[in-house]
């Protein structure tokens, strides 16, 4: 009661070849995942696309006026800040300067904060991706 | 007096001492256990699985512990069952009996998928799809070893779960094991999770042999960034379509993108820790100690483990060759702008076999960060072995 068994289970259910199997089985496998490629390829480019048109439609953003940067204690002269024209928003300015003033604990003036330009970077990455890449890499 | 000498013989007649005496090979066994323990501990063997599986040998490979009774699962020598004789296990089976069940009906291996989809990031996949590709090519491993099993002489179907090894995919192994050649659970998952810590030492060879320094040079350039939206849509589309093509696979990829939506919807931020902690823990647990509890000395200690051992090393390393040499051929069909050596990341073993593209492409140009560009192949891989999984099953199940 409760047992059954099949002598010889495999009898009953004809085998395919075995080149039959990898043939058909690799052939598959790549069918299947190229689909799902060519999907999503086209996903990425409907949402491409959908970005472009947003972005198109908002206007374009405003030049920064010449930001004052505050005094963000210590002794950091705040006077001299000579941004590049409409690039630098005042809240990153206060920022680096309140960042200087803490990590240099004053003594240094802040003559000028502007954007480096991307292609001049090692492999096209911002300097804050980079340093946050080489600091996840570094143990590999 | 009489009467305590004869409680103290049947005590000992009774003891797990005269059981190793009438079997000996239970102290091989035993000692296959501790071996195993050492390389999870020691030497730090994929412990998560290992520890329970080599522990789990050990409890079942003492005599008298009737922690599990597998001739009710499969059989006894030549009478193999066709379904699980449930009133004997339910009325005489053990704890490895009750946790076997979990994997006998298919439960534990969707359930850590689950768990793997919280922890996975499809974003590296979606920013360049033709990643997919390479972790199709890289399953090239499960179909040759497929070949080398049925020329030993294995049947189609334990060949299959042989070859899934290859897949360098624990829970699809066992998923696939279980259902097609539960005698051979135990030594597959022992082979499977002990190469899965090999990765490091067995890819780099390989991929190095079959590459150029200048192609491991190449500097692939940065991603585009996915939306959220991307991120979302991915794993119901996935589903959809994977599982429409191949019913077979869709309890492993549905499983595994259900744990990814829970994480990319952000919506549901408690289940999603409970799949991705606890109960991946728990079944992790119930999985490793019942895997292990079947490997018993008549099934392990055979020809057959050994041939086992041997095609999972062709297995991982066709998987590792498949991958780079798609790799080369996406490089030159892109002129120069795929590192062929993100194709080795196709085997499946995440994100171990990322790092160790990671690392070889910065041993030869500092510079170098291919992980993130691996990761892609690599998440692809797990889709593309239970695809292969899903296949194998509908030929042979």
């Amino acid at each position: 009661m409760g047992t059954s068994f099949i002598p010889a289970l495999l009898a009953i259910k004809p085998q395919p070849g075995n080149l039959t199997v990898v043939v058909t089985g690799l052939l598959l496998v790549f069918l299947i995942l190229i689909l799902l490629t060519l999907i999503i390829t086209l996903q990425g480019k409907f949402f491409d696309a959908l970005e472009a048109k947003k972005k198109a439609k908002s206007a374009p953003a405003p030049s920064a006026p010449a930001p004052s940067a505050p005094a963000a204690g210590g002794n950091v002269s705040a006077a001299a800040v000579l941004p590049a024209p409409g690039a630098v928003a005042p809240e990153i300015v206060a920022v680096i300067a309140a960042a200087v003033a803490s990590v240099e604990q004053g003594g240094f003036a802040i003559r000028s904060i502007k954007p480096v330009s991307r292609t001049a970077q090692a492999g096209g990455r911002k300097a804050w991706g980079q340093a946050g890449v080489q600091s996840n890499t570094a143990p590999f | 007096m009489s009467a305590i000498w004869q409680t103290l013989l049947s005590i000992i007649q009774n003891s797990g001492f005269t059981g190793l005496a009438q079997e000996p090979l239970y102290i091989v066994m035993l000692v296959v256990g501790c071996f195993l323990l050492y390389l999870a501990i020691v030497r730090g063997f994929e412990p998560l699985l290992l520890l329970p599986i080599a522990f789990g040998m050990i409890l079942a490979n003492l005599p008298g512990s009737n922690i599990i009774h597998m001739q009710y699962f499969i059989g006894v020598g030549d009478e193999v069952l066709l379904h699980p004789s449930w009133i004997d296990i339910l009325n005489n089976g053990g704890l490895g009996d009750m946790l076997y069940m979990g994997v006998k009906l298919g439960i534990y291996p969707p359930l850590i998928f689950l768990g793997i989809g919280t922890m996975t990031d499809f974003g590296p996949l979606i920013s360049n799809p033709k990643s997919l590709l390479l972790g199709a090519a890289a399953q090239l491993g499960i179909f040759t070893t497929f070949l080398g099993a049925r020329w030993l002489g294995f049947s189609g179907a334990e060949a299959s779960s042989i070859g899934i090894i290859g897949g360098a995919d624990g829970p699809t192994a066992i998923f696939v094991t279980s259902r097609l050649a539960p005698h051979l659970l135990g030594s597959i998952a022992v082979a499977a999770y002990s190469y899965m810590a090999l990765v490091p030492v067995i890819q780099p060879p390989i991929m190095k042999a079959l590459t150029t320094k200048k192609e491991r040079c190449i500097v692939m350039s940065q991603l585009r960034t996915v939306s959220k939206t991307e991120k979302v849509i991915f794993p119901i589309l996935c589903t959809i379509i994977v599982s429409l093509i191949l019913p077979d696979s869709a309890v492993l990829v549905g499983m595994l993108m259900l744990g990814n939506l829970m994480k990319e919807s952000g919506v549901v931020d408690r289940i999603q820790k409970t799949a991705g902690n606890e109960l991946m823990n728990i079944i992790t647990i119930f999985l490793g100690v019942s895997v292990g509890c079947t490997t018993s000395a008549n099934t392990f200690l055979t020809l057959e483990t050994v041939e086992i051992i041997v095609l999972g090393l062709i297995a991982f390393g066709f998987g590792t060759a498949g991958g780079v040499l798609f790799g080369k051929l996406m490089c030159w069909a892109t002129h120069g702008k795929v590192n062929p050596l993100i194709g080795s990341a196709g085997v499946s073993a995440v994100p171990m076999a990322a790092r160790v593209s990671q690392k070889v492409g910065q041993a030869e140009n500092p510079q170098n960060f291919l992980l993130m560009h691996a990761m892609g192949p690599n998440v692809a891989g797990v889709i593309g072995s239970a695809v292969a999984a899903g296949i194998l099953i509908n030929i042979f199940g």
